[in-house]
């Protein structure tokens, strides 16, 4: 029978796991002394407290250095990938405005100089795509290099 | 070229556990993009990071996708990376988080799927000292581990975080609160919930059993 003293379910999983504060938990230790019913729910938290299990795992050297050149590979992987996004980016951004100064040009003298800086971004454009291929190649020859790590 | 001399920092070897000062050079080096300092950072904590999510997933393999996924936010974050707090405390965060989207996903695909993994059949007695137990003890409590880890399975993603932080990672509350990035009052619920889960799981159990 429980009575207005009696500790809730969750003051009494607060206690199996030490984590009461000071006076409650003296206060709670001297409740359980007097309340069969009270311990008999603290012991079965208890036991729940005592079955669950500690999963113990170590790494050797040789993982963690493993581990660790894997996450640097894929590091620079992330690395190269985000530069090429902002290559892409900036790229369209400077076309979107060569396009946007070729349509709000007023006259024929301004569409000669237009196109002229039409072409001179297209150039530009190119030589940020040789760039990108680059690095493109780059990422190939990593993952080629990674796969026949893989297969030792 | 730019020179790292990551060992004079390591004078105790990856094994010791890094001073502050040491780790905050390292994490200055990589920033000015010395891979090596990286590196040494990945090797510091790799062996907690993957444990805290084999721990929180029982994954092994995916444990360590989510820690590299961490180590790799890290990278990318070190240009903002305030020396308020260490990389130890960062990474836990970061792989906790990590791993409640996991469990989130996973039991999502489940429910949808019937998805079972092969490594869901796993003995669980593989990582318990239970080697020198005698044959018919050693069947006793891989049934009973059997039930605790469906139990531990069947918890609400944050439920499963915060008892595995409370119990394998023997953190205080107020500290799983600060990772999980809510307040004590709910972590406490969640443990609270969590056990009387638990205990429901066991009695089940114990009324087949009878």
């Amino acid at each position: 029978m429980t009575n207005k003293h009696c500790l809730s379910e969750q003051q009494l999983a607060l206690y199996v796991f030490g984590e009461l504060p000071g006076e409650q938990h003296r206060r709670a230790d001297a409740h359980l002394a007097d309340c069969p019913d009270c311990r008999r729910r603290q012991a079965s938290l208890a036991e729940v407290r005592a079955r669950l299990p500690r999963d113990e795992m170590e790494l050797s050297a040789a993982e963690e250095r493993q581990f660790a050149a894997r996450v640097a590979a894929a590091a620079q992987r992330r690395k190269a990938g985000s530069r090429l996004q902002a290559w892409g980016a900036a790229a369209t951004a400077v076309a979107a405005g060569a396009i946007a100064l070729a349509i709000f040009t007023p006259d024929n003298v301004t569409f000669e100089r237009a196109q002229q800086s039409r072409q001179q971004l297209a150039e530009i454009d190119l030589v940020e795509h040789m760039e990108m291929l680059e690095e493109l190649e780059l990422l190939e020859m990593m993952e080629l290099l990674e796969m026949l790590e893989g297969k030792g | 070229m730019y020179f790292c001399a990551v060992d004079t920092l390591l004078g105790g070897g990856y094994a010791q556990p890094m001073d502050a000062r040491s780790e905050s050079i390292l994490v200055d080096r990589a920033r000015e993009g010395c891979e090596q300092s990286f590196e040494a950072l990945v090797m510091q904590n790799s062996e907690k990071m993957i444990r805290l999510a084999w721990r929180m997933i029982g994954n092994r393999a995916d444990a360590e996708e989510i820690a590299q996924e961490a180590f790799l936010r890290l990278y990318t974050s070190l240009g903002t990376f305030r020396g308020d707090s260490r990389v130890g405390t960062w990474l836990y965060r970061t792989v906790s988080r990590l791993c409640i989207d996991y469990l989130r996903r996973e039991k999502l695909r489940r429910r949808l799927f019937f998805f079972k993994r092969e490594d869901d059949d796993f003995d669980p007695l593989q990582n318990t000292a239970a080697e020198d137990l005698p044959q018919d003890e050693r069947f006793i409590l891989r049934e009973d581990l059997r039930t605790v880890r469906r139990g531990i399975a069947s918890l609400s993603a944050r439920q499963r975080a915060v008892l595995t932080l409370r119990h394998q990672e023997q953190l205080p509350l107020r500290e799983i609160a600060a990772i999980l990035g809510v307040s004590e009052g709910s972590v406490k619920v969640h443990l609270h919930r969590a056990v009387q889960a638990l205990r429901a799981e066991l009695a089940k159990e114990n009324q087949h059993d009878e």
